[in-house]
């Protein structure tokens, strides 16, 4: 159980680094928007670019995995989505709880998937990542763009907004590179990889330096909602598809894991830089890596034992 | 050689990328120092630690690959100091030539040197940060107090922040974690990789976003002195060096490597501080940075 709070912590400390930094070395706020806009227009569209280049799609087959996550992921953003309007909390507070009930890292969900089970998990894990990715970023953007569009939801304003999203550019841009077969294309790929890797870093220390602690109190109503659809609307849907299609052990434990996964970095990015409530961005992201450190292990745990529901 | 293409180009489209983004997307100057302050103190720190708490000294002739290296450095340095003299320079162009003639551009080395041999080229790159980033600032510094008079005495902040490196901290720290035996302890070790994952990639940005082509024709001579003894004869001299010493080969590509990057991108600010000739450093540091594309492959041709 220890091995997986190890692997989480680090996550936290690049977070309370930020933090630190904020304070010691860069106090100017306007530092971390740049920052922030550096990773929203550059490092993490090189990611989805890189990543959705050299997608085996053939490989992937709508099949049961890809339903599992992809039903869990859409239970816990309709979840987050539905209490947050009865909650009557604003629009840009609304993305970041779909954001933050919705989303995962990756990066920590395939350390720990990787950990637990070796080479066999990691290709099941890169097999979610390229189905969730994708479509998580897809289907986050496009729900952003229309909550937070300012002159009511028209057809033609939505489709203009997502046209200057450079994260659904880069990852069309990857797919076409993908169908043409220039995937893995010399100089341009690890170019891409090379840039594309910092975001995990970058966007971790942008929400420490944006955390503020005292904000929290405010926050609980839609903390409570992100927290609820994260940590047991998407891990129920996801096992409860899992049961329904007999899924592989190492197969179900993968998709638990990416569906308990803290809500990825790069939502932070997205909430500065597409009008979402951004403070409470940084208050999920830190909130849910700091539980996960007791979650994941004991859930993990509970699962291995065949004690969970 | 198109291989050697495919491992250069995407670390110049990096600094590429950096120049673009300072033109286009991060336009103030502010805000590029603070995220080369954020790389300067805690990635590229984090990063050298990470690989030097992990290094494996068994078996390499450390000490005659920083010595290969540091001969490397003086013979380029004197050669240009008694180029310069001859054409009568003046110190602050004789300050500017001594530093694009003899320093290196950790960052760049090391992202070469990585993508050249992997993770123990990674490694051996590091001691190389360790012992260069060292000597060289350090005899930089004393030579530039002892040609600029007085005008450098007054800046003894910047001296002491250039010798007090970060970059020499770490690593000392790193080799202490190694030979106490605590390379790889969990949560640690992740975290500096996560954090080292960054500081290549941002750094090399950085130094894209400083370039500045500047510069007027009386520049000219002292540039090609300063690109000519950093691109050709430090390289050269390392090379045959380590042939002298018999270093392994992975030392040898390492060292020559290391030798053949530009100059770093820090000259400027030195320059500016220390009363050397600002826009002279900015055209010899761009001027290399632009040649450096050809000059790498051509030399990593050469010795392997």
């Amino acid at each position: 159980m220890l091995d997986i709070t190890l692997l989480i912590a680090p996550i936290f400390l690049i977070i309370l680094l930020g933090t630190l930094l904020r304070r010691y070395l860069v106090d100017d706020d306007d530092v971390w928007s740049q920052v922030n806009k550096l990773a929203y227009w550059v490092l993490f569209p090189c990611l989805l670019f890189n990543k959705t280049s050299v997608i085996d799609f053939a490989g992937i087959a709508f099949g049961p995995l890809a339903i599992t996550v992809l039903v869990g992921f859409s239970a816990a953003v309709l979840f987050s989505y539905i209490f947050a309007r009865i909650s009557g909390l604003t629009a840009a507070s609304i993305t970041s709880v779909i954001q933050g009930g919705g989303r995962h890292n990756a990066f920590l969900a395939l350390a720990v998937v990787s950990q637990l089970f070796g080479e066999e998990g990691a290709m099941v894990g890169a097999i979610i990542i390229a189905v969730l990715v994708t479509f998580t970023n897809l289907v986050v953007n496009i729900s952003m763009t229309i909550i937070l569009s300012r002159n009511g939801v028209n057809f033609d304003g939505v489709i203009s907004d997502l046209k200057r999203n450079p994260l659904i550019f880069a990852i069309l841009l990857g797919a076409a590179f993908n169908i043409s077969g220039l995937g893995n294309l010399p100089i341009v790929h690890p170019f891409t990889l090379s840039v594309g890797e910092t975001t995990l870093t970058i966007a971790l220390l942008c929400v420490g330096a944006g955390l503020r602690v005292r904000g929290v109190a405010g926050k609980i109503t839609p903390c409570a909602i992100a927290l609820a659809a994260k940590f047991v609307v998407f891990p129920v849907v996801v096992y409860l598809c899992a049961e329904y299609y007999s899924l592989p052990h190492i197969v179900m434990m993968a998709a638990m894991i990416f569906a308990i996964a803290p809500t990825g970095a790069a939502s932070y990015p997205l909430a500065k830089q597409m009008g979402g409530d951004a403070p409470l961005m940084a208050t999920l992201i830190s909130l849910q890596t700091l539980i996960s450190v007791v979650t994941m292990p004991l859930i993990i745990h509970l699962l291995s034992k065949g004690v969970v529901f | 050689m198109i291989e050697l293409i495919y491992i250069v180009a995407p670390i110049f489209l990096v600094i590429l990328l950096g120049y673009g983004l300072k033109k286009s997307l991060i336009l103030s100057d502010h805000v590029w120092h603070q995220i080369n302050q954020v790389t300067y103190w805690v990635l590229f720190p984090a990063l050298l630690f990470n690989k030097t708490s992990v290094i494996d000294l068994e078996g390499y002739s450390v000490g005659y690959y920083a010595l290969s290296m540091m001969i490397g450095f003086l013979a380029a340095v004197a050669i240009a100091y008694v180029v310069c003299k001859f054409y009568g320079m003046s110190a602050e162009a004789l300050s500017s030539v001594i530093q694009g003639s003899g320093r290196h551009n950790s960052f760049l080395a090391l992202a070469v040197i990585s993508q050249l041999l992997g993770e123990q080229g990674e490694i051996v790159g590091a001691l190389a940060v360790a012992v260069m980033v060292t000597f060289s600032n350090f005899l930089t510094i004393v030579f530039m107090i002892s040609i600029l008079s007085g005008e450098g005495k007054a800046k003894p902040s910047i001296i002491s922040e250039v010798v007090r490196n970060p970059f020499i901290v770490s690593i000392a720290i790193g080799l202490m974690f190694n030979f106490a035996g605590w390379g790889k302890l969990p949560v640690l070790h992740d975290f500096s990789t996560y954090l080292g994952q960054a500081a290549l990639p941002l750094a090399l940005i950085c130094v894209g976003a400083g370039l500045r082509f500047v510069g007027s024709s009386k520049h000219v001579v002292p540039c090609v002195i300063a690109c000519v003894s950093k691109m050709i004869l430090l390289p050269l001299t390392v090379y045959f060096a380590a042939l002298y010493f018999e270093l392994a080969p992975i030392l040898t590509i390492s060292a020559v490597v290391f030798a053949s990057v530009p100059t770093s991108s820090t000259a400027y600010a030195l320059a500016k501080y220390m009363g050397g000739d600002a826009p002279l450093m900015a055209m010899i540091i761009s001027a290399q940075t632009l040649l450096a594309v050809v000059t790498i492959p051509m030399v990593i041709l050469l010795v392997t």
